[in-house]
């Protein structure tokens, strides 16, 4: 679902029933206020883009270890001062975008990396 | 925890440095970090241990040099290094196999370091023993900086 470059602020509490959803594209929308609540439920989710949409360490959700089909997530042009934390539990993760933004450290949330 | 992680793009941010546990991502392809404050104090030195890295850009930073290790990532195929201050490489850099793209434009006081006398492993006490600490660096590389003491233990890489 791509709904990118519109003047949304906020998704309805349905989304959360988009169970089969592979690719969430919300870029470009101040949602600022927006909690993004119905993410965890989105268990068949892909690819998350979020590009300039405001997120912030307190609209970012906390527990997304569910989404383990989630392999591409892209955070870039939100201001975040470092990584949220509850993208380190996204175990198959394999691009993350987090280009312009205000990261001053990535130290917290690294050291839980398995020692191979 | 990111064990299948290939891509990571920090570009455009505040990153002064970056961790070390960054290094044990082995699955990592492609590390962008243009446009950020990293000088070579904030490479790991572990750096080397991404075996399957491909693409390290780190543009328009403040890197006076990078570690040795990152030209032991064997994988690695383009190196941008632009707009830093970078005075040297370490002349391992000669030795990255499958190096096709290197960007080293806009570092208007580099000077490249010689091949190695000897390209091969095993050629002998020089090469065992090259002191890779910034300071001795930029020493050869012809900056002002008085020659350290002389140390005690010479330690012999496992390359």
């Amino acid at each position: 679902m791509d709904l990118s470059n519109n003047n949304l602020e906020t998704l309805p509490p349905q989304t959360r029933r988009l169970a089969n959803l592979q690719t969430l594209t919300l870029n470009n929308n101040p949602l600022g206020h927006f909690q993004l609540r119905q993410l965890p439920s989105l268990l068949n989710l892909e690819t998350l883009q979020m590009r300039n949409t405001q997120r912030n360490l307190g609209n970012f959700p906390t527990n997304l270890e569910n989404l383990i089909l989630l392999t591409e997530v892209d955070l870039a042009q939100n201001a975040l001062p470092k990584l949220p934390d509850s993208l380190y539990s996204l175990v198959n993760l394999k691009r993350l975008n987090l280009s312009e933004n205000e990261i001053t450290e990535l130290s917290i949330g690294m050291y839980i990396l398995n020692d191979d | 925890m990111w064990q299948k992680l290939e891509t990571l793009n920090l570009s455009h941010n505040k990153l002064t440095s970056l961790p070390g546990s960054l290094c044990k991502i082995s699955t990592l392809r492609r590390l962008y970090v243009n446009d950020n404050k990293l000088d070579f104090e904030g490479i790991p030195a572990g750096i080397g241990k991404l075996g399957s890295l491909e693409i390290f850009s780190a543009a328009n930073n403040q890197l006076e040099m990078i570690p040795e290790g990152l030209c032991r990532c064997g994988s690695l195929k383009k190196l941008n290094l632009s707009s830093n201050r970078l005075i040297t490489l370490p002349d391992t850099i000669h030795l990255i196999h499958d190096l096709v793209a290197v960007d080293l434009r806009n570092n208007p006081d580099l000077i490249m370091p010689p091949k190695p006398a000897e390209m091969t492993r095993g050629a002998g006490l020089e090469f065992y023993n090259i002191d890779f600490s910034l300071q001795n660096q930029l020493r050869l590389a012809g900056a002002n900086i008085p020659a350290p003491a002389p140390t005690q233990s010479i330690s012999i890489r496992k390359l």
